[in-house]
């Protein structure tokens, strides 16, 4: 990520997007965007495996989390304006998303980049 | 990376949707080295790498495995090219020998052994800083940056 406006999260009750704050909330009252900026692999190229990995924001855990990661059909995704509603209206690949699972996203308290804190988003040999 | 307009300077979204449970990360205006990294390994069917490949060449065409060795182009045509697989029932052999000895340039210089790499693909890892993955076994090779030329025979000998 490269840019403040490369993450975002959306409201779910009436849409707004909010952009410039320190944390991702990945809840049921919000939709997370996240966008990465070039990522610098070619056309044709063949996914073994892809995480992204988190960094705890505050302490987390004591629940079973089910976090769905979809991902934008786009050849080119733009990064956040901050309008209504533009995180829930993109269109995502219809492949099923890839869920995170508690045991990939434990996000302990202060942590720094931790194998618990990613998640496994691609499934291998998807391209 | 399959869409038609894909291309290396193309930028990705997730949207990650929670329904269930609470998990709290930082973002990018938290702190830029705290920010979400996306890792990914992948095969670029287009990526040049070198990789050692063995040749093996009939002995009694190899001077330096056989002293007895005939001359390498007997044949009197002078193209230059070992004969000792001069056929089989559909040339293939020989015809395979032959693209490979014109590839290597062998027995360019007989004083000097000669062997043939060849340049195949292979695995790239990147993520997107940029940077090498510190958090993961990459194999020597994977370091090697992808590039966007087209596989080619390369000789060193």
């Amino acid at each position: 990520m490269s840019a403040r406006s490369d993450d975002a999260d959306e409201r779910r009750t009436d849409g707004s997007v909010l952009l410039g704050n320190s944390d991702l909330r990945m809840t049921t009252d919000f939709l997370t965007g996240v966008r990465f900026a070039s990522v610098g692999i070619p056309q044709g190229a063949t996914i073994l495996a892809a995480y992204v990995q988190f960094t705890a924001a505050q302490n987390n855990g004591g629940d079973s989390p089910s976090i769905d990661i979809g991902i934008e059909a786009s050849d080119d995704a733009a990064t956040f304006a901050g309008t209504t509603s533009e995180i829930s209206t993109r269109v995502l690949d219809p492949t099923p998303p890839r869920e995170l699972g508690a045991r990939h996203l434990d996000l302990q308290r202060r942590g720094t980049g931790a194998a618990n804190e990613r998640s496994h988003v691609l499934d291998p040999a998807r391209s | 990376m399959s869409r038609g307009g894909w291309t290396p300077t193309s930028s990705l979204v997730l949207v990650l949707n929670a329904s269930a449970g609470t998990r709290v990360a930082a973002s990018f205006d938290a702190a830029g080295n705290r920010a979400p990294v996306l890792h990914v390994r992948y095969f670029d069917p287009g990526a040049d790498v070198t990789a050692a490949l063995p040749v093996c060449l009939p002995q009694e065409s190899n001077p330096f495995l056989n002293e007895n060795a005939p001359s390498p182009d007997a044949d009197g045509d002078g193209d230059g090219l070992p004969d000792v697989p001069a056929s089989d029932c559909s040339g293939r052999v020989e015809n395979t020998y032959k693209d490979m000895v014109a590839a290597c340039g062998y027995f360019p210089d007989p004083s000097t052994n000669c062997h043939c790499d060849v340049v195949a693909t292979n695995f790239t890892d990147k993520n997107n800083s940029g940077s090498p993955d510190p958090g993961k076994s990459i194999s020597a090779s994977s370091a090697r940056p992808a590039t966007t030329s087209r596989p080619s025979a390369k000789s060193r000998c």
